[in-house]
């Protein structure tokens, strides 16, 4: 074992560069446990958010009780481990205090809710749960109490009638665990124990009741692959006819269940950019350390030391310091991740335990370890295939091709390669994930070498200057080609990375992001009637609240679609294009649906035109034989294959109407404001028989109960929704996605730039030789500091600019397959990224160079 | 040429000789226009979830060309999740195309948003005023509230159709989904709105009570 302790003794006697070595290594690898670490946490927070939404982890619902077969089937899908609650809710009228109310009664069992809290005024804990179980009792709001008469202290024994029954009202609920964000609710719920429905009369044949099964499983229960399977066996069952939906967290809410999507996706991508950073960084460092130690290589090569013997010794020093580093980056990111709250008060939202992810740690320490083995393998092959004589020379090793050679060289690449593969992949969470990255990263750095190669090439003639300072830095980089080629590539490529999250994160927070002054509505009003909406509006003018939006809406269907039937066909009739893609049966039903029709004369703030022209202010003739102009919502366009062009013909009360898509709008849906997906011309809908939807917003939640009493009173056929709770839950979660992002991205800029900032330290280090001579030449500090600055800002900037130009690229391409074309330029983020990175390289070799002006030639020579 | 020329003649004969037997065409007919029924309705009139051709405005439309009718037309002016609030504004539109036949079949979504009974009672009156000064026929189609609803409710809502119909003695269907309602196989999985088979038993109760008034 004498290479193990020839290795100790070699990385003792240099422990300066040891150290420095170590520290650069494991600040690329603090970035990526810190960037995986936050997104996991985060992503384990929002999984929490949505079972509480959900509160379980699965629910089976049906509109007739589940049959002991049924759940026989569903226990021995779901296997042993898991915990049940049972749900029966309705609608109905129910007495109190001489008023008769419409309420969701929820009729629950003990164990509900599987996740989350029904937090009770008086009694905190869950016995009160167990109570109304044995005796008819009631849990209410006080807003529900007071609609029911229900007005004080003395009230409170007032019995509430539900059917042939009367329950006393057993406490007050101040959180409701159902969060319900996937439908409206028309009324306001009231919890009942599920055994006292007996009696009631309530659930007999004709009544419209749905059954529930919630389920929460052990943490190791691959939710999505349960539900699948459970889906998979009631089909089959059931011949495709089933009448009980399973549905797990992700069905909580379409348009959150999108948004949530995204947003794995972009901790996917940045996370991959993360690992590609620190791969960067590692693989630079280990290989310039190998170069480093070629001449000591070949030295001992002379001396007859067998190859095996010399990898070992090189790769247990490299190993050793690998070691190191991921130790000290692990430590660290143990004090560090944590600490992000603290650090980053305001910037990351509150409430989220940052744990730092024990996969993550796992994964920087084997790229860590095992970074040395597998991105130095192709230099020891290239090493070692040449006469120890070149090595020791010093120049440009280029040796003798042949085929065996050749292909040993490729091979070597191969373990390196499926490494970084198989990590990307894990990192990403998806086999095809995982391969678009390297694929891209594998082209980008195809593009930048080539560039590189260019440009370094192009040097030559650069150096034919009248300039000193410009002569010198030129000629040295045309010189040191394969040198600056690879300072370029690495730092063009950390720069390429980080330039790409910007791009991505500017689209998808604009798309998350709540719309800027917007005003959160507390009630939704449907059902206004037309000879309703002045009186209406009038009558808000005198409340306490401010009424945001009133759109009229007309009811119809879609006929066809350039003259093919839109809903009766099992091919759906595409664009002008031609293009007619296979739809299933739910898809079939979705189109047979009656659509909401809306006109109005500006678009609403959360809205925008993206394709085509805005529609005519000219009211359309019903004379005119042209067709009216229609505006689609994007979404809806995807998902019917509408495009700019197409005629459609609508059924509108009875009447068939033709129209054509002018253009192609985006909707902001987290806007809370009455939006559609069709828009008509101003005049195709203006007599048809129509009802208005509103938003009201700013009522103190004092004034809510009252205001709504009021409306009910005055529209007694108008629907008041309160939308307060699934507002805020949606907006909560959206505003913590939206502040997430925007941090994830400046943590991986950052992390991107201590990247850079490490490479350059290290090629600045290497460079001290150059410096050195200059010196003993007898240049002054200043021309040594010109041509320094001259050299480093060239490659800092060169490789900057064709990074952030190729980053637009592939970042639009990124947006375009993985987050539904969200991007937008980021101009201030480019620059930034375009002056930090020639502005870090010239920082950190100017400081290296400082040093070694002040350092004796001598010590410096005897060093070398 | 000639060879077409007698099935032709006896075609022709055949057709007229059987459209003018007595008590085949009604007396409606006789005006020389055709007869329009219009459907004023919520979703399970509008068809929610089939398709328009499975819909029951629809199967009778098929229903009365069977029996010869062919001059009825039926237009379908139902509006899923409409209520009884926007009924005479609805009747105004259609009054624009002279229908002779009003079939009300709305009142079910003021009952399931629990809206108030005696409203809807008087939403409903009002177009039957309006559809009678505008001399046309109504057939108002009854509705049931699902039980959990409560007894008093359902019972206060059911009558107020009854009511109706006795006082402006109208032609009655008793309820639109007499056989189809709380019928798992006759319904779609929200367990409310009529399957395509559920929209022929609709259709035939529709179709009984409408050839009574053609």
């Amino acid at each position: 074992m004498l290479w193990m302790h020839m290795a100790i003794r070699e990385l003792m006697k240099n422990r300066g560069f040891a150290v420095f070595f170590i520290l650069n290594l494991s600040l690329g690898l603090t970035g990526f446990i810190a960037i995986h670490s936050f997104g996991r946490s985060l992503n384990h927070h929002l999984d929490e958010n949505l079972k509480e939404i959900l509160t379980a982890d699965m629910v089976l619902s049906s509109s007739s009780p589940l049959t002991s077969e049924d759940l026989m089937l569903a226990d021995e899908v779901l296997g042993p481990g898991k915990t049940q609650a049972r749900l029966i809710r309705f609608y109905t009228m129910v007495k109190g205090g001489g008023n008769a109310r419409l309420i969701g009664v929820m009729a629950i069992d003990e164990h509900y809710p599987l996740y989350g809290t029904l937090s009770l005024e008086n009694s905190p804990g869950n016995s009160k749960k167990k109570e109304i179980q044995a005796r008819p009792g009631v849990f209410m709001t006080r807003d529900t109490a007071y609609a029911l008469g229900i007005r004080n202290k003395t009230d409170e024994n007032t019995p509430v009638i539900l059917g042939n029954k009367t329950f006393r009202v057993e406490d007050f609920f101040t959180v409701d665990p159902d969060k319900s964000l996937t439908a409206v609710e028309l009324a306001p719920k009231i919890y009942i124990g599920i055994d006292q429905l007996e009696g009631t009369g309530l659930i007999q044949f004709g009544s419209r009741i749905r059954y529930s099964h919630y389920y929460r499983f052990s943490r190791d229960t691959d939710t999505p692959v349960v539900t699948a399977k459970l889906r998979q066996s009631f089909s089959e069952k059931y011949q495709g006819q089933s009448r009980i939906s399973i549905y797990d967290s992700r069905d909580v809410n379409q348009r959150l269940g999108r948004v949530t999507g995204y947003f794995t996706g972009y901790m996917g991508l940045v996370s991959i950019v993360a690992l590609f950073l620190a791969g960067i960084a590692t693989a630079y460092l280990f290989r310039g350390y190998l170069n480093l130690k070629q001449q000591e290589m070949a030295i001992l090569m002379s001396i007859g030391a067998r190859p095996m013997e010399i990898y070992l010794y090189i790769s247990f020093q490299l190993l050793i310091l690998g070691t190191l580093a991921s130790c000290l980056s692990v430590v660290i990111s143990l004090f560090l991740v944590p600490a992000f709250p603290i650090l980053f008060q305001g910037l990351i939202p509150t409430g989220i335990r940052l744990t730092t992810d024990p996969s993550t740690i796992a994964l920087a320490v084997v790229m860590g370890m095992g970074g040395s083995l597998i991105f130095c393998w192709p230099v020891f092959v290239r090493i070692f295939g040449i006469k120890p004589l070149m090595l020791l020379r010093g120049t440009q090793i280029i040796g003798k091709r042949n085929g065996k050679r050749l292909l040993g060289q490729v091979a070597s690449f191969l373990p390196g390669l499926a490494a970084f593969f198989g990590i990307s992949v894990v990192v990403a969470g998806s086999i095809r994930n995982g391969s678009i990255f390297v694929a891209g990263f594998i082209l980008a750095l195809a593009f930048l070498s080539g560039m590189g190669w260019l440009i370094f090439s192009g040097c030559r003639r650069l150096s034919h200057t009248r300039h000193l300072v410009g002569r010198i830095a030129f000629r040295n980089l045309f010189r040191n080609k394969w040198s600056s080629l690879s300072c370029f590539v690495t730092i063009a490529m950390g720069a390429f990375l980080i330039s790409i999250i910007p791009q991505v994160q500017k689209g998808l927070q604009n798309e998350i992001m709540r719309p800027e002054g917007l005003k959160i509505p507390v009630f939704f009003l449907v059902d206004i009637q037309d000879e309703q909406k002045m009186p209406f509006i009038e009558f808000i003018k005198h409340q306490d609240a401010y009424l945001a939006n009133i759109s009229p809406m007309v009811r119809g269907r879609i006929l066809t679609v350039n003259q093919q039937p839109f809903y009766s066909e099992n091919k759906a009739p595409g664009s002008k294009t031609g293009n007619r893609k296979a739809v299933s049966p739910r898809q079939v039903r979705g189109r047979r649906m009656e659509f909401n029709f809306s006109y109005r004369d500006h678009l609403d703030v959360s809205e925008n035109i993206f394709q085509g022209r805005p529609l005519s202010s000219t009211p359309w003739d019903f004379e005119a034989t042209t067709p009216f102009e229609i505006s689609v919502e994007k979404s809806f366009a995807e998902q019917y294959g509408l495009a700019l062009g197409d005629l459609i013909e609508f059924e509108i009360q009875g009447i068939p109407m033709q129209g054509q898509v002018k253009n192609l709008r985006k909707v902001r849906w987290n806007s809370f404001q009455p939006n559609f997906y069709l828009l008509f011309q101003n005049g195709v809908l203006n007599d048809a028989p129509k009802t208005f939807l509103a938003a009201i917003s700013h009522v103190s939640r004092e004034n809510r109960q009252d205001l709504k009493n009021k409306i009910v009173t005055a529209f007694p056929n108008v629907s008041v929704i309160d939308v307060t709770q699934m507002a805020g839950t949606l907006l909560s979660i959206t505003d913590r996605l939206s502040l997430s992002i925007r941090f994830m991205a400046w943590l991986s800029i950052a992390a991107g730039l201590v990247s850079i900032f490490s490479i350059a330290r290290h090629e600045a280090w290497k460079n001290e030789n150059q410096v050195n001579l200059l010196k003993v030449l007898g240049a002054d500090f200043k021309l040594i500091q010109a041509i320094t600055l001259l050299e480093y800002g060239f490659i800092g900037f060169t490789s900057a600019l064709f990074a952030i130009l190729l980053s637009f690229g592939f970042s639009r391409t990124i947006s375009w397959y993985f987050f539904d074309s969200l991007w937008q330029f980021d101009l201030k983020i480019s620059l930034g990224i375009l002056f930090l990175t020639p502005c870090i390289c010239m920082g950190t070799a100017l400081t290296a160079s400082r040093k070694i002006m002040k350092t004796k030639p001598v010590k410096l020579l005897a060093t070398a | 040429m000639k060879k077409y020329v007698f099935p032709f003649i006896l075609l022709f004969l055949l057709v007229t000789m059987f459209s003018l037997l007595p008590g085949r065409i009604p007396s409606i007919f006789a005006k020389d226009t055709g007869v329009k029924v219009v459907i004023l309705g919520d979703s399970i009139s509008a068809g929610l979830g089939v398709e328009p051709e499975q819909a029951f405005p629809f199967l009778v439309q098929d229903m009365l060309k069977q029996k010869g009718f062919d001059v009825v037309k039926i237009i379908n002016g139902s509006i899923s999740g409409s209520t009884t609030a926007g009924a005479t504004s609805r009747l105004k539109w259609y009054l624009k195309s002279k229908p002779d036949i009003l079939v009300l079949a709305l009142g079910a979504n003021d009952g399931l948003r629990g809206l108030s009974i005696d409203l809807m009672t008087q939403n409903l009156e009002k177009s039957i005023i309006l559809a009678k000064k505008n001399g046309i026929k109504v057939i108002l189609a009854g509705m049931k509230i699902p039980p959990n609803y409560g007894a008093e409710y359902a019972k206060a809502f059911e009558s107020s159709f009854v009511s109706l119909a006795q006082k402006h003695d109208l032609p009655f269907i008793e309820f639109l989904l007499k056989d189809v309602a709380g019928k798992a196989f006759l319904n779609q999985a929200d367990g409310i709105h009529p399957n395509p088979e559920g929209h022929k038993i609709i259709a035939t109760t529709v179709f009984d009570i409408l050839l009574e008034q053609l």
